[in-house]
């Protein structure tokens, strides 16, 4: 970028922008995605429009607008015909320079979310060399320089609208948004809605999409023939569950299909410790995939009277020996 | 063997290296060759590992070292002679995709001199043997036909009396292995699958039946064998299946004249899970119940492993291998349920195979555990 044209932004030509000729969406310059205009509304509202936009006259004689694309739809919502801009044509000449107008400006004023770190890569692309973008831009973007997450991004534009929405508002992490940008399109809004009904935490969308991925491979189903299991149907409908315990029974179910001999050994062992009455700060630990043969007892005492007391619980206690081997399969 | 060296990158430090030389004169005339002035190559992309450069440098570090094992699981005692990394072959269930971030075959060109510096070490050390391998960070024998690692390796097993040199491979290249005249102290050995997980997963390895008529050969010509069936995989038929190798083995091998049989079940780090489900998405080898073992790696759980050792065990009794069979990276409990006995520690483990060394080739060793 130009320092003088930096210099000259605000005395580009001050116009009147007919605001029924602005189109709604970014355009070639602007990089917002999934944002909630109220409080800006609200503030054009009480205080009016502090800082004017930036536009620039485009081939087909109307404007696109280089900075402040929220600020007009703000305006727009609000009513206003008209808006203050100023009209950089001349001092940001190229559509380069306009796009890292736009971009720095909001740079240094705000966070990306990722949806808008790949509107800008892909805008970048028409201007700038991959390699450039790898060394200059994605540090800006705090992405790292590696073409494979530049790839990602870009793929991220091909998502539909509603999981796009997800990642910029960051209902969907980046780890589950690279599994599903790899996925074909039915599989992914299947499993896309799964997590949005269940209101899946960040944690558990990954292990939804890893169960449910290895079942459909390992039995060679699809995804809805998975869920047609009236399992998942009782749990959803069950209404003394609420969305988060939902969200955990299907999560157990699915575990349970994939790992069938460990779920069932699990429980075993499971039954078999909680039938011993233990002493007030005492449990039995064990680990939970069964590969250490060891089971811990701990026991939590102030003074040995306690742990005497804790001992002569345990003692006479006869479903001590009826705790199995750990891995004895039932 | 379908693979070809398309490129070859000289790194500049490796230019001095005789080895370097050698490789350069075998290749130079089919194969491109590139001086690289840089010693870091470009950020791998793991879907990519770029297995058609061979980049020929000089390893700055020790090529000698103990295999790292882990203290939860017992192990062998092995010591890691790494010539190179990477690998030709491309088996889905290759740990090396998740394990090393730099692409391209990778061959380091100072080995002879830091043989030397081995040798040393070897010789300071009191009654102990040294069991070598080269075949974990890349296949023993797969560019022997260009690089000549066995025109090397052997002469350095024969100067050293405490070492044994063991060659693991999927390949046939035993052609360098013929033409050496040593025999002592080196072992040959084959990783070993069922025949349809050879098919279908170690992509661009001959058949198991390939494999051993190569490992018959070498054995007629005098040396001893070793077999490692590892990954042993949960597949569908797995015991028919293993069973036809141990048949084929039955069919082309002196078993009396097989040193050791590792056995391991498949295992994995987690982060290799993501890499093979992209790379091979036809893959079945990730359809088992795996859980995180008490070192982080995905196994199998502890019953279906015991259950695989044990029938491999039974079978290969039943071809007359008894002697020498042991786990690699596997617990006391496993080892005691699968075979009916355990080495004491990793130490005892490494005694017990010590001692079959000891005994193959009339090396003084420890006691077996």
């Amino acid at each position: 970028m130009r320092r003088r044209a930096l210099m000259e932004f605000s005395r580009g030509q001050g116009i009147h922008l007919d605001l029924g000729k602005m189109a709604d969406d970014p355009g070639p310059y602007t990089m917002s995605y999934g944002f909630n205009l109220d409080v800006l509304c609200e503030s054009i509202r009480k205080v009016g429009l502090i800082n004017s936009p930036l536009v620039a006259r485009n081939q087909e004689g109307t404007f696109d607008i280089v900075s402040g694309y929220r600020r007009i739809l703000a305006l727009k919502a609000l009513g206003e015909r008209n808006a203050f801009c100023h009209d950089v044509t001349t001092v940001l000449a190229s559509p380069l320079e306009r796009l890292l107008a736009a971009f720095y400006e909001n740079l240094a004023t705000r966070k990306f979310n990722d949806m808008e770190k790949a509107m800008l890569l892909h805008k970048l692309q028409g201007h700038v060399g991959t390699e450039e973008i790898l060394a200059s831009f994605m540090p800006l973007l705090s992405l790292p320089s590696h073409e494979g997450t530049l790839k990602f991004y870009l793929k991220l534009l091909t998502l539909e609208e509603g999981i796009q929405n997800a990642v910029a508002v960051e209902q969907i992490s980046i780890k589950v948004a690279k599994a599903l940008v790899e996925m074909e399109e039915g599989l992914r809004q299947a499993l896309f809605h799964w997590i949005s009904v269940l209101k899946l935490n960040l944690n558990q969308q990954m292990k939804f999409i890893e169960y449910v991925e290895d079942i459909r491979i390992r039995d060679e189903v699809t995804t809805p023939e998975i869920f047609s299991d009236e399992v998942f149907l009782k749990v959803l409908e069950n209404p003394r569950l609420n969305t988060p315990q939902k969200a955990k029974a299907v999560l157990e179910t699915l575990r349970v299909k994939r790992f069938p001999r460990l779920a069932q050994a699990q429980q075993a062992i499971e039954s078999a410790v909680s039938t011993i009455s233990m002493p007030p700060g005492a449990s039995i630990q064990y680990d939970p995939y069964l590969e250490d043969p060891y089971y811990h007892l701990e026991i939590k005492f102030k003074h040995g009277k306690e742990l005497r007391n804790a001992i002569d619980i345990l003692h006479p206690s006869r479903n001590l020996e009826a705790l199995p081997e750990l891995w004895t399969e039932p | 063997m379908n693979f070809k060296i398309k490129k070859v990158i000289l790194e500049k430090e490796a230019q001095q290296y005789p080895f370097a030389k050698r490789v350069l004169e075998q290749l130079r005339s089919s194969t491109p060759v590139t001086m690289d002035e840089a010693s870091q190559p470009p950020f791998v992309d793991e879907l990519d590992p770029d297995k058609s450069t061979l980049r020929l440098l000089s390893f700055p570090g020790q090529l000698l070292k103990p295999c790292p094992g882990t203290r939860e699981y017992l192990c062998c005692g092995y010591q890691i002679l790494n010539i190179g990394t990477n690998c030709p072959l491309d088996c889905s269930y290759c740990i090396l995709q998740a394990y090393f971030n730099q692409p391209c075959l990778r061959v380091f060109v100072n080995v002879e001199q830091q043989l030397q510096a081995i040798g040393e070490t070897l010789q300071s050390s009191e009654g102990k043997i040294f069991r070598i391998g080269t075949g974990e960070f890349t296949d023993s024998l797969a560019l022997d036909p260009m690089v000549k690692w066995t025109q090397v390796l052997p002469s350095f097993a024969a100067k050293h009396a405490k070492a044994v040199l063991e060659f693991k491979t999927k390949t046939v290249s035993i052609e360098g292995l013929l033409s050496s005249p040593h025999r002592d102290r080196i072992v040959v050995s084959w990783s070993l699958n069922s025949p349809s997980i050879a098919a279908a997963e170690e992509h661009g390895a001959p058949s198991i039946r390939k494999r051993l008529e190569a490992a018959r050969t070498c054995q007629r010509e005098g040396y001893t064998l070793g077999f490692h069936f590892d990954p042993l995989i949960e597949h569908p038929s797995w015991e028919e299946e293993y069973a036809r190798t141990v048949d084929l083995l039955d069919r082309f091998i002196d078993p009396s004249k097989v040193i050791w049989i590792s056995l391991g079940c498949l295992r994995f780090m987690p982060s290799l899970k993501g890499v093979i489900r992209k790379r091979f998405p036809k893959t079945r080898i990730l359809d088992g119940e795996f859980i995180h073992g008490l070192d982080g790696k995905m196994r199998y759980i502890k019953p279906l492993r015991t259950e695989m050792y044990g029938f491999m065990k039974e079978k290969l009794a039943q071809w007359g291998f008894w002697k020498g069979l042991y786990l690699c990276m596997e617990s006391r409990e496993v080892w005691h349920k699968a075979f009916g006995w355990a080495p004491e520690d990793s130490r005892g483990l490494s005694n017990y195979l010590d001692s079959r060394a000891g005994e193959t080739f009339g090396m003084p060793s420890p006691s077996p555990a």
